[in-house]
C-alpha cells in the first residue's frame, strides 16, 4: 500500500504480517498514527499490538493478584 | 465493500507474541489479532472522551487587547479558536518570547496565555469536547477550573 515505511520500526524488524483493512478502519489508522507522530499505520497497528498484550499480561496478574488476595493460597473455606 | 492490504513490520519476538495472543484469543490470523488491537485502543479512547484534535491551519483574525483596540493578528486557526504569538497586550511580531495566546474568535476574546502553541491547541482541544457536548453552542459550564488547570501545568 506504500504506508509501510523502516523509519517508525526497530531496526531488527524483519518479519512482516498481513493485515486486511475496511477503508473506515484505513483511515482511523492514519489518523491516529498521524496523531501519535508515527509514520504509516502499519506501525501504529505495531504499536497497538504491543501495548495490548502489555495490558492483557497486566491484567493477568493483577487478577492472579486480587484472587490469591480474596483466598489466599493454602487457606481453608 | 473495498478492503485494502498491507504489511506490518515486526521482530521476531514481536511476531511470536502476537501470534501466541492471536490464538489465546481465537483470531485464524495475526493480522486479524492486530486489527481488533487497533480498533480496540481507538474505541476506549473515543469512549474516555480524550481531547478532539482540531486542525490547525494559518490564518488572521481579530483579537481585543488589553487597551480595547482589535487589531488583526497573524496565527494559527481552527474554528472556533484561534492562536498567536503575544499576549493580551499585543502581537509579538518577531523575537524568541514564549508567550503565546489562545483567542475565542466569535467575540475576539483571549482566553490564556502560555509558553508554547502546543498548549494553546491542547486547551482548545479540551474547550472543544465541552462545545462538541453543547450541541456546537458556548457551554454554560465554567470553564475556570479547566484554564487554571491548563495555567499550572504551563509553569
Amino acid at each position: 500500500m506504500g504506508w509501510d515505511t523502516k523509519r517508525s520500526y526497530p531496526v531488527d524488524a524483519c518479519k512482516t504480517v498481513t493485515v486486511r483493512a475496511t477503508a473506515g478502519q484505513k483511515a482511523r489508522w492514519k489518523a491516529a498514527a498521524q496523531r501519535k507522530g508515527m509514520g504509516t499505520p502499519g506501525a501504529f497497528l505495531a504499536w497497538a499490538g504491543d501495548m495490548a498484550i502489555a495490558f492483557l499480561d497486566t491484567w493477568e496478574r493483577a487478577n492472579l493478584e486480587h484472587a490469591n488476595q480474596v483466598n489466599p493460597p493454602g487457606s481453608k473455606l | 465493500m473495498k478492503i485494502a492490504t498491507f504489511t506490518v513490520r515486526a521482530t521476531e519476538r514481536q511476531s511470536v507474541r502476537w501470534k501466541q495472543a492471536a490464538e489465546a484469543y481465537g483470531h485464524a490470523s495475526v493480522g486479524s489479532w492486530l486489527a481488533e488491537a487497533a480498533d480496540a485502543h481507538l474505541d476506549v479512547l473515543q469512549l474516555a472522551g480524550k481531547p478532539l484534535p482540531l486542525a490547525w491551519g494559518k490564518g488572521h483574525f481579530h483579537v481585543r487587547l488589553e487597551d480595547g483596540r482589535e487589531p488583526e493578528v497573524r496565527g494559527w486557526m481552527a474554528r472556533p479558536f484561534g492562536l498567536f504569538h503575544g499576549t493580551p497586550a499585543g502581537p509579538i511580531p518577531h523575537g524568541s518570547t514564549h508567550s503565546y495566546t489562545l483567542v475565542y474568535l466569535p467575540d475576539r476574546r483571549p482566553l490564556a496565555t502560555f509558553r508554547t502553541a502546543a498548549h494553546c491547541k491542547a486547551l482548545a482541544s479540551e474547550l472543544a469536547r465541552l462545545w462538541v457536548r453543547w450541541g456546537g453552542r458556548e457551554p454554560t459550564e465554567d470553564p475556570a477550573p479547566l484554564l487554571q488547570r491548563f495555567e499550572r501545568e504551563d509553569v
